[in-house]
Formats: structure tokens, C-alpha cells, sequence
């Protein structure tokens, strides 16, 4: 065999899925083949790295969801004289139109997180309120909170964990790597004291669709904190902060996750 | 409640159960059981929110399909002939809601667009406080629906073949020849993992032969 075995090949050929003729010529080939060994041991580390991924449990504002959704469909079975209605959706994402007008000058960033926790790291300058260090309570997280369920069991942001949801920032901020959760726990300090006359605060309708969902992607169904368009290392980006444990995670407008920093009590 | 695993697609074994199987509930359910449903469903949902939130990689969206799975399961219980496990039967309707929604999703065009936004580059070496579970999660989001449900199933959150097979509705063979590919295309993603771009640091095989 003339040079070295494609990845997808070694990788068919260490699940038995090549025909016999390939299987051979691929066995001889490995047996003297240094380089080909080592990307079949990094295909193995890719199942490795796959499984070491953490599976975050059902976050309770969905499981809170799925109940009102199955409660309205059992009501809806008992009165069958009711027309079957469609089940309970989110409401619709934002408009695409509002991504470009950010995209020359935001960057995203996703803080999520215990706002409780963040305030009681900082217990000098706080205020008041506030005071459990619960992650799942943010108390003063309500800046465009809306009813997690409506009336009709629907859902209208089965976002984060947390009852309010996320602070919608766009700070301008310019994070810096060795600083990420620094910055990021400052900030959150800042929404938590100022409530919601912060001075980057924004509506959730100013915050571009696509990213709003960046940062859900980024949490990973862990509580959502803070969304802050802003800069990481001058360039545009989206910095969210997580809960469950506290982290702050830099991304660029494409989601790619840039850097992620776990906010510790030393700050 | 929630802190609890759901039981193994098999079914739990050991301790004798107080609770009624799988399909007891189902059958309750069919029969107008105004609990047995949620009862069931309850046992298995974070099992089955693993596998939509993992196979779809957006919470808002396995949180949808999830629901969408729920209702339907619901509904459809009179059709579960037993042919299969009843744990299997409700994966196969959550991962089918997953793979809809993927392919709705490819079809519809991305307003915006992934590339003119790439404002960053992708920062080129890992360092060890950088998140290796992001830079996975959004390899994986490269893949295609196929593909990516298997390895999600299989590398992912442990499932065998032969469960990934059925519940798919593949033969074992086409999971595993979907996830070798997937492991091919998400091997240069995350060579910058493994310290070394494009050069993993591992000892060669001992002998190509058995």
C-alpha cells in the first residue's frame, strides 16, 4: 500500500467494516506504519474524549415544562370533545436581521451562573438582597423575565435554570484571557447591585437571535446568568456566564467556544 | 427524582421492584390510567433529555423535541405492539423528533450565515483551563444528523451497538461503520486536544496481526 491509510479507512477497518481484501492491505499496512498507529490510537481518544463529556442532568425549567405539557394533554384526553391542540411551544426566535447590525461591533458573552454566589464573593460592595448563595435562585435576575409557563402550560423560555433567566448585557467590555472570570464576576456584581439600570443592560430583543442561542448552546442546559455582547482580546464577541459550577465562557459570533474560566471565590 | 439514573435500556435488574415495568405502565396508560404515563415517562426522561440535548446540541431545541416526543409517545401508546422494550420504543420517538428537527434545521437556510461571523479564529492550541467538553460539543455539532446520533449514542453516553441499531432502526453494522466516520471527521477537530496539532502523542501499535 502506496503512502498512509485515510483516517475513515483505520477507522472502519478498527470496526471490522471493511471487506476483506481492504482489512488485509490495511493490517499489513499498520504492522510497519508508525504514523498510521498513532491516528488509529487518536481515533480511539476521540471515543475517550466523546465519553468524558459531561451529561448535565434535565434542567428543571424544562422538566417544569414537560409536566404542564403532559398535564394538558391528559386534561385534553379526559374532554375528548376538545379538539386536540398542537403541544406547548417556545415562542418564536428573534428576527435574523437584528444579527447583522450587531455583528460589527459585538462580541457575545455567556456568563452563567449563581448570582447569589457572585454576590456573596463580593459581600463589601453589596447592597442588600440577594444574600442566599443559591445558584438556583437569582434573585435579581428578572431584567426581561417573563413567565416561565403561561397560563396555558406553555413554555415561553425553557431557557436556563433559573426561574428569571439570563441578564442581556452588551457591555463593550474588553475581556482578556487571564482575566475572563475576573471581568466576568465583575460584571455580574454590577447587574446584581444596579438592578436594572445597569449601564450595558439591554432587552433581549437587542441581543441577535443567533447569539441568544450560542449561549444557550454554550450552557448546555446548565442556568444561564448573563449574556454580554462585548470584546474578547478587542475582538467581537459573546461572553456568557454558566451556573452548576459557576464558569465564564468566551465565544466568537460563530459560537466557537474561545475560552472558558471557572469563577472562583479568590476572584 | 431527578438525582436518580433512569434504569438501563434493558430494564432494572437486581432489587426486587415495587413499581411496575415498563409496559405494565403502558398498558395502564392505554387503558385510560390517568398517572401511568407520567409515571413511566419519568423514569426514562433524563436519560432521554441526555440523548436529545446530545444529538441535537441546543438545549431550547432538545427541549422542543423532547416535548414533541412526549406528546407523541403519548398519544401513540396503543400502537407499542412489544416487539421492543418499552425504554427502546421511547428513545427511537426521541431520536427521531432529534433527527426531524436536524434535518428541518439543514434545510432551512442559516439567516446570518456561520461564516461571515467567524470573527475569531479558533484559538489554535488548548491550554488546561480551556473547556475540552466545548470544544468537543461544538466539533460534534459538524456533523451530520447520522452520524452524529450514532456516535452521540455509542461514544457518547455508552449505549451498545445493538441498542443504537434498534433504536435507530439500523443494522448494527451501518452504527458502526457511522461511527467510525464521525470518529475520522471529528479527529482533526480535536487533534489541538492532544497537545500536538495533527501529530497525537501515542505509542505505535505493538503488531498489525492477531
Amino acid at each position: 500500500m502506496r503512502g498512509h491509510v485515510d483516517a475513515e479507512s483505520l477507522a472502519l477497518y478498527a470496526e471490522g467494516q471493511l471487506s476483506r481484501g481492504r482489512t488485509a492491505r490495511v493490517r499489513a499496512h499498520l504492522s510497519g506504519c508508525g504514523e498510521c498507529g498513532r491516528t488509529s490510537a487518536a481515533l480511539a481518544s476521540v471515543t475517550t474524549e466523546l465519553s468524558q463529556v459531561p451529561v448535565p442532568p434535565l434542567p428543571s425549567a424544562v422538566a417544569a415544562r414537560l409536566d404542564a405539557a403532559l398535564s394538558a394533554e391528559s386534561a385534553r384526553r379526559t374532554a375528548p370533545e376538545s379538539a386536540p391542540a398542537p403541544p406547548p411551544r417556545r415562542s418564536p426566535r428573534w428576527s435574523p436581521g437584528a444579527l447583522r447590525i450587531l455583528t460589527a461591533t459585538a462580541v457575545t458573552l455567556v456568563v452563567a451562573g449563581g448570582v447569589g454566589y457572585a454576590v456573596s464573593q463580593f459581600s463589601g460592595s453589596t447592597t442588600s438582597g440577594a444574600s442566599a448563595p443559591s445558584a438556583q435562585k437569582p434573585a435579581h435576575r428578572s431584567i426581561q423575565a417573563g413567565p416561565l409557563v403561561s397560563p396555558g402550560g406553555r413554555m415561553v423560555r425553557p431557557n436556563a435554570g433559573s426561574p428569571s433567566g439570563p441578564a442581556y448585557a452588551r457591555t463593550d467590555t474588553n475581556y482578556q484571557r487571564a482575566t475572563l472570570a475576573t471581568q466576568a464576576k465583575r460584571q455580574l456584581v454590577v447587574d446584581t447591585v444596579s438592578g436594572m439600570s445597569g449601564p450595558g443592560q439591554v432587552t433581549k430583543a437587542r441581543i441577535p437571535a443567533q447569539l441568544r442561542a450560542c449561549a444557550s448552546r454554550l450552557a448546555d442546559g446548565r442556568p444561564l446568568l448573563l449574556v454580554d455582547l462585548a470584546r474578547y482580546q478587542r475582538r467581537p464577541a459573546v461572553v456568557i456566564v454558566v451556573g452548576d459550577p459557576d464558569k465564564a465562557i468566551a465565544a466568537s459570533y460563530s459560537c466557537v467556544p474561545l475560552h472558558s474560566a471557572q469563577l472562583t471565590a479568590g476572584g | 427524582m431527578a438525582g436518580q439514573p433512569g434504569p438501563a435500556l434493558s430494564g432494572p435488574s437486581g432489587a426486587p421492584q415495587a413499581e411496575p415495568p415498563d409496559a405494565e405502565l403502558l398498558r395502564r396508560h392505554v387503558t385510560g390510567d390517568q398517572e401511568a404515563f407520567g409515571q413511566l415517562f419519568l423514569r426514562h426522561r433524563d436519560r432521554l433529555w441526555a440523548v436529545a440535548l446530545r444529538t441535537l446540541g441546543d438545549p431550547d431545541e432538545a427541549a422542543d423535541a423532547l416535548q414533541d416526543a412526549m406528546i407523541s409517545a403519548f398519544r401513540r401508546a396503543g400502537d407499542f405492539r412489544g416487539e421492543s422494550a418499552v425504554t427502546t420504543w421511547l428513545h427511537r420517538i426521541v431520536v427521531n423528533a432529534c433527527l426531524d428537527r436536524m434535518r428541518r434545521r439543514a434545510a432551512r437556510p442559516v439567516a446570518g450565515g456561520e461564516h461571515d461571523l467567524d470573527l475569531l479564529a479558533r484559538t489554535p492550541q488548548a491550554t488546561p483551563d480551556t473547556d475540552v467538553s466545548l470544544d468537543v460539543l461544538a466539533a460534534l455539532r459538524t456533523l451530520g444528523p447520522d452520524q452524529r446520533a450514532a456516535l452521540v449514542m455509542v461514544d457518547m453516553l455508552g449505549y451498545s451497538v445493538a441498542d443504537t441499531a434498534e433504536i435507530l432502526g439500523v443494522s448494527p453494522g451501518t452504527v458502526k461503520s457511522r461511527c467510525a466516520r464521525g470518529r475520522a471527521r471529528l479527529l482533526p477537530q480535536l487533534a489541538h486536544l492532544r497537545n500536538q496539532p495533527g501529530v497525537p502523542r501515542v505509542s505505535p501499535p505493538a503488531e498489525g496481526e492477531e
